[in-house]
């Protein structure tokens, strides 16, 4: 009886599922904007374009979204990122792949395991993981300038047939599908089981919508923030793989903004600010968004500088949809 | 008797407990001084002095701006921007041989402009002030590097370098004599004042300030334009030692001004502290600064060990607030 009512298309029904899925509805009116602006908008090798520009960002998102979820927050992802990559080349220079991603995957869960400590033994919320994050980050900066002298590290050219690191980020599979935006894929798919499907998920969402009951629960509230900026670290290293061998070269510099970028695809994908619900479904949907934005604005010839004025008013409305929402 | 032996007077027990729990700032910056003077002497010259004055200078205008921030309970790490921004139109507008009067006044006005659009969705519309402060962060850079053209606007104008000439018994400069006279001002103002009073009570408890018919939201947001207008001023006396601006010259500021005002004593946690206390957390923080420089501590390495003292404040500071909580 209540299922049939709440199922009848009502415009009370309507305005509601317009609500709840503003992150949706923009994506599709993106796509329609790109198809207007530009006619190569459709191709294949377009969309896998976008696909490849949004991995990276795209990786940093999950891990912005995996601190959310617990009603954290890193601001250091992105120059957790810049001293992974710094350190997989270096290393892949030396010793070869397998230990360049050994380091990265080590030294990202590091940084995310003391973020995560940190935050465990100040209690603490989205801020203050904001305000230890933006300390462990500009450490993180500091140490990528340290290891690579303030200039760029760059790859020694390989012949290509030889380089099974470059496929990682530059590689396609059947049908030019890329590599890195495979890797992406299969890693948010991992991630969502983990936190829709198993117990250690539906604890993670309980202690980042409500950490005192959670806790009246018999939850240890604090292993399982340790552990989900752990895994935020994780996933920096995964994106500073790809970035590896996507631009062959990173620099102390590379990550700057990535974390805005993280936190702008993480929300206006529909993730909550404040823990609790979201997954890794908004992440692909607010990575795509982002990415057609960025696309959109290259593709009308708008300055970097500019953009950043256009991305920071986008994440001002997706906070505010984020509010209209709980209302 | 024992109420005799109450009114005896300071002993020396009383001036040494006093020492640690009211003063240990004040004390640890003389120790510093004296403790750095002995061991290094070309520390304690009066061109060093010089050096750590004007930098304190520089930080600590801003500081008192992110005091008044922290006192009301909120947060902006947006206000390094703010200085790139304030600087590189008061540069432009030197450059496009205004009074200097008039450009003092625009950039202040541009300042105070952007703590009203930051403070406007945090006090009125409730959003958590990170993200928004966050992403006006990235927008005012954004508009910095548009308007130079991410061109740094260079210019030397007489009155700029008579405030540099002017020093007081050859180690003190003009602009730490302006900071000096800021703090005891903005100390007045919030000790003295029904407004300031207010401050305090609108950061101690939001909820209680409310129920007493205070219009929290207001304090809230003159917070954040006070917090504008002391950025833009930051912003300009940088100016009248380098006379040369662009969009990232206030990036650094954050890590450096943050903790000065931590250490100083003023809670995260609001409603606690005040400006004395940050002009000692700032002197304290900027011989620290200067210290390492004698220490043959690489310089990629340097904003490490400030992140580093950054981290430690914050994770102490919320430490021993939240240390009996559970979770």
């Amino acid at each position: 009886m209540n299922s049939t009512i709440r199922n009848r298309l009502t415009p009370k029904n309507v305005g509601d599922w317009i609500k709840n899925n503003t992150n949706i509805l923009l994506m599709f009116v993106l796509i329609i904007v790109g198809a207007i602006v530009s006619e190569n908008f459709f191709k294949a090798s377009n969309l896998f374009n976008v696909l490849r520009q949004i991995t990276v960002n795209g990786m940093l998102a999950v891990a912005c979204t995996m601190t959310l979820l617990v009603n954290g927050f890193d601001l250091s992802i992105g120059h957790n990122m810049a001293l992974c990559a710094v350190l997989c080349i270096g290393f892949e220079k030396s010793y070869g792949g397998v230990a360049a991603i050994i380091v990265a995957l080590a030294a990202g869960a590091t940084m995310g395991l003391v973020n995560g400590l940190l935050v465990k033994l100040t209690r603490g919320e989205s801020s203050e993981g904001f305000m230890i994050t933006l300390a462990s980050g500009m450490m993180a900066q500091a140490l990528a300038k340290w290891y690579c002298g303030g200039s760029e590290i760059i790859r020694p050219q390989i012949p290509e047939s030889q380089d099974w690191f470059r496929v990682l980020g530059q590689g396609n599979t059947i049908g030019g599908f890329p590599v890195c935006a495979l890797i992406w894929i299969a890693v948010m798919v991992i991630l969502q089981i983990i936190v829709k499907k198993t117990t250690f998920g539906r604890k993670m969402l309980l202690s980042g919508a409500n950490k005192k009951s959670a806790y009246l629960a018999g939850i240890n509230v604090g292993a399982i923030k340790v552990i989900a900026y752990t895994v935020a670290g994780l996933c920096c290293g995964i994106a500073a793989i790809i970035y590896a061998a996507r631009f062959n070269s990173a620099n102390d510099g590379s990550g700057t903004g990535g974390d805005f970028n993280g936190a702008v695809i993480s929300i206006i994908g529909g993730n909550a600010l404040y823990g609790g619900h979201g997954g890794m479904v908004q992440v692909f949907i607010g990575a795509v968004t982002f990415g057609l934005i960025t696309n959109i604005l290259q593709l009308m010839g708008i300055s970097s500088a500019v953009q950043f004025i256009v991305q920071g008013a986008i994440l001002l409305l997706a906070i505010n949809l984020d509010r209209l929402k709980k209302r | 008797m024992t109420n005799m032996k109450k009114n005896v007077g300071p002993t020396l027990h009383t001036i040494g407990k006093k020492a640690v729990t009211d003063y240990r700032i004040p004390v640890l910056a003389v120790l510093l001084f004296v403790v750095m003077a002995l061991l290094k002497p070309n520390f304690a010259t009066s061109y060093n002095i010089y050096t750590i004055t004007d930098s304190a200078a520089k930080s600590g205008i801003a500081a008192i701006g992110f005091t008044f921030i922290l006192l009301v309970g909120q947060l902006d790490i947006s206000f390094g921007s703010v200085i790139s921004l304030s600087a590189c139109v008061f540069m432009m507008m030197l450059k496009a041989e205004m009074s200097f009067a008039l450009a003092v006044v625009v950039a202040l006005v541009v300042g105070m402009a952007c703590g009203t659009l930051t403070g406007f969705f945090v006090a009125n519309f409730r959003l958590s002030p990170f993200i928004v402060s966050m992403t006006m962060q990235l927008v005012y850079k954004g508009i910095a590097l548009t308007i130079t053209k991410s061109t740094p606007v260079a210019m030397t104008h007489p009155v700029l370098k008579a405030i540099n000439s002017v020093k007081l018994l050859d180690m003190i400069p003009l602009t730490f004599l302006f900071f000096l006279v800021l703090v005891f001002a903005a100390e007045f103002f919030l000790r003295r004042t029904q407004f300031g009073r207010n401050i305090f009570l609108v950061g101690g408890n939001i909820s209680v300030s409310d129920n007493l018919g205070i219009k929290s939201s207001r304090y809230v947001w003159s917070a954040y334009i006070i917090q504008g207008f002391f950025a833009a001023l930051a912003g300009i006396a940088m100016m009248t030692r380098t006379s040369s601006a662009n969009g990232n010259i206030g990036a650094g500021s954050l890590l450096d001004v943050i903790p000065m005002v931590i250490v100083g004593g003023t809670s995260m946690a609001g409603g606690k502290g005040g400006c004395i206390k940050t002009l000692w957390g700032v002197l304290l923080l900027s011989m620290v600064y200067n210290s390492m420089t004698f220490f043959s501590i690489p310089a990629p390495l340097q904003p490490f060990v400030k992140g580093l003292i950054l981290l430690v404040v914050i994770v102490s500071d919320k430490y021993m607030e939240r240390r009996h909580e559970k979770v």
